[in-house]
C-alpha cells in the first residue's frame, strides 16, 4: 500500500517508532481543541448553539463555521478569529513529533518538504483523472465529500490517490451501489468497492450499527448507506456530466485509501 | 529605558509605563463546598501620550493579551499595586524571546525552510495572538507554500489588525500584497492595497501595486485609473508611465482583435425610422 500519510511515510523511513508515533498523536488529541468548544469558552456560543449547529451539519455539507454565521449565531469576524485561534493552536503530527523531540528541527524540515512533494505528485495524478480544480465537476465533488464523510462516519480520513485499473476493482469483492441526483436533472452512479480489509476498517465505525441477524456485513452497508445518504445532500448542488474523463470515456475509476486500508470508486455521470 | 513612575506627564514628562497587580475575588463550588477565592491578576499600564492610562491584561506567559481598556488615574493607584519585578524579571524577558522567536521564524523563511518558519511563527502566535510581525510572516510562508486556504485564513486575520499598517510593517505590508497578487489572490490584494490607500492616500507606489491587481484580474480601465493616480502624485514615475502605453497597446491590440463593427449612425437611424 502507498504511504499517504505522514504517520506511515515516517515509520516506512524509519525516522520515529510506533511509540512515538503514539504519543505524537495523544499530544494532538490533548492539544487540537473543536472549534464549538473555543466559542463556548470565548463565551461567542451557548452549549445549545453549539449543539444546533452539530445538528445541522449532520444535514449539510457545511463546516461548523460557516453554519455559525449563517444561523447568526457569531459574526464573521468573530469568527475568523475563532479560526485563526484554532489554526494556530493546531498541532500537527510532524509539530508533535518535533516538541517530543523524536524529531530533531532538520529531519521535520527534510521529511515534510519530500511529504509535501508527494503530496504535489498525488494532486497532479487526481488532476489528470478528475480535471482542474475549482470547476465544480461532479466526480470530484463526490470524491471532496467522501473524504470529507469519511472522517465523520467511519473516525478515519480517506484520500483519494489516483487511477485504479478494472482488474484491481474486481479484485475488491464487496461494493456498495448509489445514485446521487444532481442539478438540471443529471444522475452521478457510482459504486464503493472495499476489499476484506476496508470492509473491516469501516464495521469498526463508531457509529455503526451493528444489526444481530446481517452481522459485519450489515454494520459496513449501514455507515456506507450513511455515509452515501450524506453525500447525496452534498451533491445536489453539483452540475451533471461535466467531467473530463465522464465525457471522455464514461467511467471514472478511483483508488481511495485511510491509513489502514484501501478502496475502489467507480462513477458514471449521466447528462441532463 | 524602563520608567515606572506615579508622576505625571504634565508634572514631570514622564509617562507611567509597568506591570500594576490587583486581587480578584471569586465564587467557586455550590453549597457546602462554596467558597471565595483569591486570585492576583497582572496588567500592563502605559499612558498613552494624551494622558489616558490604558491597560491589558498579562497572560500566564507574563504577555500582554486580550482587550485593552482606559481607566482613569484614580482608579488605577487605589486599585492596582505596582509590580516592578513582574514587569522586570517576567514581561520583558517574555517579550524579548517572543520577538527572538519571530526573528529566528523569519529567518527560516528567508533560507526556505518553510514548515519550520511555520512552526515558530505558529509558536509566537501561540503566546500572542494579535502579533504583527509573526501574523504576517505565517501568512508569507502560506503563500510561498502555495497554500491558499491558510493564506486566507490569516489574510482575514491581518486586515482587521491594528498596527498592520504601521510604518514599522510596511515593507511586510507590501510583500503580502504583492505575493497574493501573485498567487492569483486578486480581490484579496485590492482589499490589502484599498484598505492600505485609505491610510495613506499619497502613496503612489500603492496605487501602482493597485494597478497591477487590477490589470491581472482583467480590469484595464480600472488599472489606468489607478495610474493616473500614481502619476498624480508622481510625475517622474518610469514605471507607471510604461505600464500606462503597455495598457493602451493591448486595448487597441483587443479592439482589433475583436474585429466588431458597430452599424454607422445613418444605418442605425434608417432602421429605426423604418419599424
Amino acid at each position: 500500500m502507498r504511504r499517504l500519510f505522514l504517520g506511515h511515510y515516517l515509520l516506512k523511513q524509519g525516522l520515529v517508532t510506533q511509540g512515538q508515533l503514539d504519543q505524537a498523536v495523544a499530544l494532538q488529541m490533548e492539544a487540537n481543541r473543536r472549534l464549538g468548544d473555543l466559542a463556548e469558552e470565548a463565551g461567542l456560543l451557548t452549549p445549545d448553539q453549539v449543539r444546533s449547529i452539530l445538528a445541522a451539519q449532520r444535514a449539510a455539507d457545511l463546516n461548523f463555521g460557516e453554519l455559525a454565521v449563517a444561523e447568526g449565531f457569531v459574526t464573521r469576524a468573530d469568527m475568523d478569529d475563532l479560526l485563526f485561534r484554532q489554526h494556530v493552536h493546531q498541532v500537527h503530527l510532524g509539530e508533535a513529533l518535533l516538541t517530543q523531540r523524536a524529531l530533531t528541527m532538520e529531519q521535520f524540515s527534510l521529511v515534510l518538504e519530500e511529504y509535501s512533494r508527494q503530496e504535489e505528485a498525488r494532486r497532479k495524478e487526481l488532476d489528470a483523472v478528475l480535471g482542474p480544480r475549482g470547476e465544480g465537476r461532479a466526480v470530484r465533488r463526490l470524491v471532496e465529500a467522501l473524504e470529507r464523510a469519511f472522517p465523520r462516519f467511519v473516525g478515519c480520513p480517506l484520500k483519494a490517490l489516483g487511477a485504479l485499473g478494472r482488474d484491481e476493482l474486481a479484485g475488491m469483492r464487496y461494493s456498495y451501489d448509489s445514485l446521487a441526483p444532481l442539478k438540471e436533472g443529471g444522475v452521478l452512479r457510482y459504486s464503493l468497492h472495499l476489499g476484506e480489509r476496508m470492509q473491516a476498517v469501516v464495521a469498526e465505525a463508531p457509529g455503526a450499527a451493528r444489526m444481530v441477524c446481517a452481522g459485519p456485513e450489515g454494520a459496513v452497508r449501514s455507515v456506507l448507506a450513511t455515509i452515501c445518504a450524506h453525500v447525496g445532500l452534498v451533491l445536489s448542488g453539483a452540475a451533471p456530466g461535466a467531467d473530463r474523463a465522464g465525457e471522455a470515456r464514461g467511467d471514472v475509476l478511483l483508488r481511495l485509501g485511510c491509513p489502514e486500508a484501501e478502496m475502489g470508486l467507480c462513477a458514471s455521470p449521466e447528462g441532463r | 529605558m524602563v520608567t515606572m513612575t506615579f508622576d505625571t506627564h504634565q508634572q514631570s514628562g514622564q509617562a507611567i509605563k509597568g506591570v500594576f497587580s490587583t486581587v480578584s475575588v471569586t465564587v467557586v463550588g455550590f453549597g457546602a463546598t462554596k467558597r471565595r477565592v483569591k486570585q492576583t491578576v497582572y496588567v500592563y499600564v502605559e499612558e498613552s501620550p494624551t494622558g489616558e492610562i490604558v491597560c491589558q491584561p498579562l497572560s500566564q506567559q507574563y504577555v500582554p493579551l486580550g482587550r485593552k481598556r482606559v481607566i482613569d488615574k484614580e482608579k488605577l493607584f487605589k486599585s492596582f499595586i505596582p509590580a516592578p519585578d513582574i514587569y522586570l524579571e517576567h514581561m520583558l524577558p517574555a517579550l524579548a524571546s517572543l520577538e527572538k522567536t519571530v526573528d529566528q521564524a523569519e529567518s527560516l523563511r528567508q533560507d526556505g525552510a518553510l514548515f519550520s518558519a511555520e512552526f515558530e511563527f505558529k509558536n509566537a502566535l501561540r503566546l500572542d495572538e494579535h502579533h504583527v510581525r509573526a501574523s504576517f510572516g505565517l501568512g508569507l510562508t502560506y503563500l510561498d507554500r502555495g497554500e491558499k486556504e491558510g493564506a486566507l485564513l490569516v489574510f482575514r486575520r491581518i486586515s482587521r489588525l491594528s498596527g498592520a499598517t504601521a510604518p514599522e510593517h510596511k515593507h511586510l505590508f507590501n510583500e503580502f500584497g504583492i505575493k497574493l497578487r501573485k498567487a492569483g489572490m486578486h480581490r484579496q490584494a485590492m482589499i490589502h492595497y484599498c484598505k492600505a490607500l485609505r491610510l495613506s492616500r499619497e502613496d503612489q507606489n500603492l496605487y501602482y501595486n493597485l494597478a497591477r491587481t487590477l490589470y491581472e484580474a482583467g480590469r484595464l480601465r480600472a488599472a489606468r485609473r489607478m495610474l493616473d493616480e500614481a502619476l498624480k502624485r508622481q510625475r517622474d514615475f518610469p514605471e507607471a508611465r510604461l505600464f500606462v502605453d503597455y495598457i493602451r497597446e493591448k486595448s487597441l491590440e483587443t479592439i482589433a482583435a475583436t474585429s466588431l463593427e458597430l452599424p454607422s449612425f445613418e444605418a442605425g437611424a434608417a432602421k429605426r425610422g423604418g419599424e
